[in-house]
């Protein structure tokens, strides 16, 4: 799970550009939106095409996305659970 | 059309890696690739505004000329301000780059990529950036056209709302791009610096984007 | 500059009528144009319903006496039919007889080609249609309209993403304003494409269903595609032409949201600033409004940010309003022609149009949108709103004469 995590981690550095940004730096409990990262609606959008593209997990509505994507570790539950 | 009292008080022009801003050659990074360049304009003159690099080219571009030229409008009301741009390639840099991730053996259409395919989606990143809620308008055209530009300009600035308006040209497609964007505004304040002021008209507009051209 | 500008000829094409009479007679009969795709080879075929034009290229060719083997874009295409048919109503015989400019807009172009050599293109740089790339500019479908037309005079086109053909419009109408031309014909042209159904889609903003402007249960848009144009003439180039004046356009508005690349701020501001300069330049009280033809796109943004907008501008006194986006689907930068056509016939016949697909009011709002087809309604003065990606706020008013 933690080498997960960290794969997580260096995928969303890349997948949203954020320039700057160290794994380490990312606290994997923390609210990824408003807070945290402070990311927005096209990030959420953007990291569910991530999902799909490296685990094949597809995320149909916004509603699912949002429980889903509240941090990097509820990101990596939710991978677990459903990687095919 | 009432126009002599119309001045373009600042320039900044992005070409070959080069940045100029009245005349003044500012930056010279003429060792390293576009995107690289993009990079060291950001560290240099935005610092602290991670949102820049979500944004497409022509965005950044955008957000970078209008950084030096933001002296001119930071103390003036946000809807008192107007952006007309124009190009002739519109969106097709990012075009081009969403077309690759909806091919039908690699599909994963990008959500932040289709966001800059549309050309005024610069426009909407500098008036986030800097506050900006006036009339806005993006132009097509094949080259660049001083009478169209002078005509939206002198419109806007003629109604009484309107006190200044950051305008020109702006195009970019891979690694070819021309940035020429300039700011036009109401003669009313002293003229400090005389030299570096240029009375608006079609024919200034058109000298001062020939002149970086060729460079 | 008191100068008045009138309308006096409309051309449309859209999914629920290749003509004025056509497009009249859906709205009046509440007939959606939204289904799915028939000409468009989408992987969404059977999946996500659009607003499709019922004419392949083709035919579009043959409509319009084009030569089959020449390259237009589907847009250009759509373009040059609506032109086509607002010249006939504005018994224009002569394009160039006064100082007329072409004002168009667009965000697809011709994309819809493009699309089609790329996919070959990309795996084999000796692949791929040529003659597909050579329309792909927004200005070509421009240039196409003004040869087509034979038109001398200016033209340019805009493109401000879903507020463009309003754009066009307050555009032409500045144009008129200050004497730089005595004629405009202005408005705007989009066609489906692969490229816009699957961006949109990755937006998580395409709805399964028919969309719900305004509804509570609203799950996001239809694409459509069309092309809608008015011809904007000056008062005294009027008096010339003897043009019988279907329409006034009596003020407009554009103004910048400033909040986000794609979503419009909660509280609506861009909306409120364009609507309010909208009624400033028309001169009119807000009780003057009968009609607003909203942006309404069904988005769960769009909707709650416009209403909002609306709720600020007009107090308890919000005017009658639809969106007719529940009939032709939303048509991106031919919104603002093809909804300015619409605002006209609303005035001509006055008739408020349907709000279709909807039923249930949404909860942060006090109001909602007419559900049934309102005839002999006394239809003055019509509020046409376009809201663009990039903050772009577009606001025209349109007045009976």
């Amino acid at each position: 799970m933690d080498e997960l995590v960290e794969k997580l981690k260096n995928e969303i550095i890349q997948a949203l550009n954020l320039e700057d940004i160290k794994p380490e730096d990312i606290d994997p409990t923390a609210p990824l939106f408003i807070e945290g990262l402070g990311l927005d609606s096209i990030d959420a959008l953007e990291l569910i095409v991530l999902i799909e593209k490296k685990y094949g997990i597809k995320i149909e509505s916004a509603e699912d996305g949002k429980k889903v994507l509240y941090s990097v570790n509820t990101m990596a539950e939710f991978i677990h659970k459903n990687k095919k | 059309m009432n126009s002599t009292n119309y001045i373009i008080s600042k320039q900044c022009v992005i070409t070959s890696n080069k940045l100029f801003v009245n005349n003044k050659l500012i930056d010279n990074y003429s060792e390293i690739n576009f995107n690289e360049f993009l990079k060291e304009l950001y560290h240099e003159h935005i610092k602290s505004y991670p949102k820049y690099f979500k944004m497409d080219n022509l965005s950044k571009l955008g957000i970078i000329a209008a950084e030096l030229l933001s002296d001119e409008f930071k103390n003036i009301n946000g809807k008192n301000i107007s952006i007309v741009l124009m190009n002739s390639a519109s969106s097709l840099d990012t075009d081009n780059n969403f077309q690759k991730t909806i091919m039908p053996d690699n599909y994963f259409p990008s959500p932040s990529l289709f966001v800059y395919t549309l050309p005024n989606i610069v426009v909407g990143e500098i008036c986030i950036k800097h506050k900006i809620f006036g009339e806005t308008a993006f132009f097509i055209s094949e080259h660049f056209d001083e009478k169209l530009m002078y005509n939206v300009i002198a419109n806007v600035l003629n109604n009484a709302i309107t006190e200044l308006v950051f305008a020109g040209w702006i195009d970019v497609f891979e690694n070819n791009y021309y940035v020429n964007l300039f700011v036009v505004k109401k003669n009313n304040e002293l003229l400090v610096n005389q030299n570096e002021l240029v009375n608006f008209t079609t024919e200034n507009l058109k000298l001062l984007f020939n002149k970086y051209c060729n460079i | 500059m008191d100068d008045r500008i009138f309308i006096t000829g409309l051309g449309i094409i859209s999914s629920i009528g290749n003509s004025v009479p056509e497009v009249l007679s859906s709205l009046v009969n509440s007939k959606t144009g939204v289904g799915f795709s028939e000409y468009l080879n989408t992987i969404y075929k059977n999946e996500i319903p659009v607003g499709e034009v019922k004419f392949t290229d083709n035919e579009l060719k043959q409509l319009n006496k084009i030569p089959t083997v020449q390259s237009n874009s589907r847009t250009a295409l759509l373009g040059i039919t609506a032109v086509n048919e607002a010249l006939k109503s504005a018994n224009i015989k002569n394009v160039n007889e006064f100082n007329t400019a072409l004002i168009s807009a667009t965000t697809v172009g011709g994309m819809d080609k493009s699309e089609l050599f790329y996919r070959d293109f990309i795996k084999n740089k000796t692949k791929g249609k040529l003659k597909y790339i050579n329309t792909h500019d927004c200005g070509e479908s421009t240039q196409k309209i003004a040869e087509h037309i034979n038109l001398k005079g200016f033209y340019t086109t805009i493109s401000t993403a879903c507020s463009s053909s309003a754009n066009s419009i307050i555009f032409g109408a500045n144009l008129i304003k200050n004497k730089l031309a005595e004629r405009v014909i202005a408005g705007g042209t989009d066609a489906l494409s692969l490229f816009t159904i699957n961006g949109f889609n990755t937006l998580l903003i395409l709805s399964r269903q028919l969309c719900k402007p305004f509804d509570e249960n609203r799950n996001g848009l239809n694409i459509g595609e069309g092309a809608g144009f008015v011809v904007l003439e000056s008062e005294e180039c009027v008096k010339k032409s003897k043009n019988k004046i279907l329409a006034e356009l009596k003020g407009f508005g554009n103004a910048c949201d400033a909040y986000h690349q794609t979503a419009s701020s909660p509280e609506g501001n861009g909306a409120v600033k364009a609507i309010n300069l909208a009624l400033e330049t028309s001169k009119l009280k807000y009780s003057d409004i009968s009609y607003i033809n909203v942006h309404g796109t069904g988005t769960a943004n769009n909707d709650l940010s416009e209403g909002m907008a609306l709720q600020t501008v007009f107090n308890n006194n919000v005017p009658l309003f639809s969106s007719t986006k529940s009939l032709t689907g939303h048509t991106l930068g031919a919104a603002g022609g093809l909804e300015a056509v619409i605002s006209i016939l609303a005035i001509q016949n006055n008739i408020i149009f349907p709000n279709i697909n909807f039923k249930e009011q949404m909860k942060e709002l006090k109001i909602k949108p007419v559900e049934k087809i309102i005839n002999n309604f006394k239809v003055s003065n019509v509020l046409s709103n376009s809201f663009g990606f990039g903050g772009n706020n577009s606001s025209l008013i349109f007045s009976a004469v």
